[in-house]
């Protein structure tokens, strides 16, 4: 039979859907694939001329997107959410989806926000309990939990931390003296397990930190890296103490800094940042094991701190609108991209230039940010535009000094030119 | 090995392998094949067709012929298939269960025809 313009395109347009397979599977079948959808084309139309193509596409349609899950969550070299860390490929539509969904929640909340209704809130949180369900089907079916899990698994995290930080505005705002005293306790409970729940976190970012250092020596960069870290922690928490002072209510300095921090009502998160550290930190140790790059880890804890931790500093819609975007822009460039792209990267070149650009992306909108939502800078307001991007891009280099040994230094931020080659690790 | 131990196949693959008992055969006629011994009932898409033979390799049993039945007549890409004997041995168990169903179906008169 001559060629047919409705088949020839038909095999195109499944050729292309075949990227729904995992890689391995694509080059050991592919090819087998597309010669057996093109003789059932061919069959189809000799039968049924154009038309029957139709029932065919049908059936093959529902075949490939059952057929492509299966194979997702059964390839031991597949897995949803994980960015593979092969250089000079492109980025593999799996991974890229799975950091533009939160972002599409994301700015479909922002929508539901600016027109003055709450409901999404439930929306983001919802989105939780639903990412856990294909998680739980994973853990039933294969008896290993997915490192993608960690996406609901944060989402839920700070689920919980949020609703403790309800109950403590309620305790504040409540006329019933019995209902205040109660909602009292619980809140100060909360406040605790808060801060529990922040010493947890250090502890186990420890605990990985000297597992790694068990295993081999750490490299200078990867101790500079951690220090980095957490000096430019400890200057945000001071910044926040400066700026704010004490809350109404809370008349412990400490406590009224901490209820900023952990109650997700701060500028910078105390508890996502060591979150975020903690999920870049895990991922890394996934990836060497499993050979992927499990970036995407920190997104549990970035996506409700995006849109949750402004909401008090709201001074109109089209601010709220415009604030959040810049955050959620600034953060996916830093805390996502950034370190796939940095691994990524074949020469040591083009990682300066890719953690250069992430770098100053990530400042320039905080500084833009800050001007715009605090008016003139002062220091204080200046340390914070800096600060969040190097915090979060001091935490990204530790984690990768830990998974590579070998990211940029601290020059490597400057301007491509001026770095040197020895600024290697 | 005695049919009972040998463990109950999935339909996909229990039709690859009745489809694969009379000789080796590539994918697309793997695919007629099953669709003509089921009088059109399972229709299977390429994406189920591979995954099945992906997990019948590593278990064994089917595996890849390396010549082809005719090289003249057919397109030197296409990759045959044949049967181990875990194969056989499975697909004749399989079988053998399914007519014991319809023995015992005929005996308490579900199945009327002959």
């Amino acid at each position: 039979m001559k060629a047919n313009r409705w088949i020839d395109l038909s095999r195109q347009v499944y050729t292309r859907l075949l990227s729904l397979y995992p890689r391995d599977h694509r080059t050991e079948y592919g090819s087998s694939m597309i010669q057996v959808f093109t003789d059932q084309c061919r069959s189809a139309y000799q039968d049924k001329g154009t038309w029957g193509l139709f029932p065919l596409w049908a059936r093959s349609l529902l075949d490939l997107v059952i057929s492509a899950l299966r194979e997702q969550i059964t390839s031991p070299r597949a897995s949803w959410g994980l960015l593979e860390a092969v250089p000079n490929t492109p980025l593999p539509w799996k991974g890229v989806s799975l950091v533009l969904i939160p972002g599409l929640i994301f700015f479909i909340s922002q929508i539901g926000q600016l027109t003055g209704q709450d409901w999404f809130f439930l929306m983001l949180y919802r989105a939780g309990y639903f990412l856990i369900i294909p998680v739980v089907l994973v853990w039933a079916w294969k008896r290993t939990f997915p490192v993608w899990g960690l996406i609901p698994l944060g989402l839920l995290i700070k689920t919980l931390v949020d609703a403790g930080t309800r109950l403590q505005e309620l305790s504040l705002n409540s006329d019933n003296p019995i209902s205040a005293r109660l909602m009292n306790a619980v809140a100060k409970t909360m406040t605790y397990e808060q801060i529990g729940v922040v010493i947890g976190i250090l502890a186990l970012i420890v605990f990985l930190v000297v597992l790694e250092a068990r295993r081999q020596p750490l490299s200078p960069t990867a101790c500079v890296w951690a220090g980095s870290y957490l000096l430019l922690t400890a200057i945000n928490i001071l910044a926040s103490y400066w700026t704010y002072g004490p809350f109404p209510g809370f008349p412990h300095h400490f406590n009224a800094v901490m209820v900023h921090y952990l109650g997700s009502v701060g500028p910078t998160l105390f508890l996502s940042d060591m979150g975020f550290l903690l999920g870049v930190l895990l991922g890394t140790q996934l990836a060497r094991r499993q050979g992927h790059l499990a970036i995407l880890v920190p997104l549990g804890y970035l996506l409700p701190a995006v849109l949750y931790g402004r909401f008090y500093f709201v001074r109109g819609p089209d601010a709220l609108f415009w604030v959040s975007t810049g955050v959620f822009a600034y953060r996916l460039v830093i805390a996502v991209i950034a370190p796939v792209w940095i691994v990524r990267s074949a020469s040591d070149r083009s990682k300066r230039r890719a953690a250069a650009i992430a770098l100053l992306v990530g400042i320039g909108i905080q500084l833009v940010e800050t001007h715009w939502f605090w008016g003139p800078m002062d220091g204080v307001t200046a340390i914070y535009a800096f600060s969040v991007p190097l915090i979060t891009a001091a935490g990204i280099a530790l984690a990768l000094s830990l998974y590579q040994g070998n990211v940029p230094t601290p020059t490597a931020v400057v301007p491509a030119g001026k770095a040197t080659e020895s600024a290697m690790v | 090995m005695k049919n009972q131990a040998l463990p109950p196949l999935t339909p996909a693959v229990y039709h690859i392998l009745l489809a694969l008992a009379d000789g080796e055969k590539h994918g697309y006629a793997i695919m007629k094949e099953v669709e003509a011994q089921t009088r059109g009932q399972v229709k299977m898409g390429p994406g189920t067709l591979y995954g099945s033979i992906k997990r019948m390799l590593a278990a064994q049993m089917i595996e890849e012929a390396d010549e082809r039945p005719d090289p003249d007549l057919d397109d030197e890409r296409r990759r045959y298939y044949r049967l181990t004997g875990l194969g056989e041995q499975l697909v004749r168990a399989e079988s053998e269960r399914l007519a014991q169903s319809v023995r015992v179906a005929r005996q308490k008169h579900v199945l009327t025809f002959a």
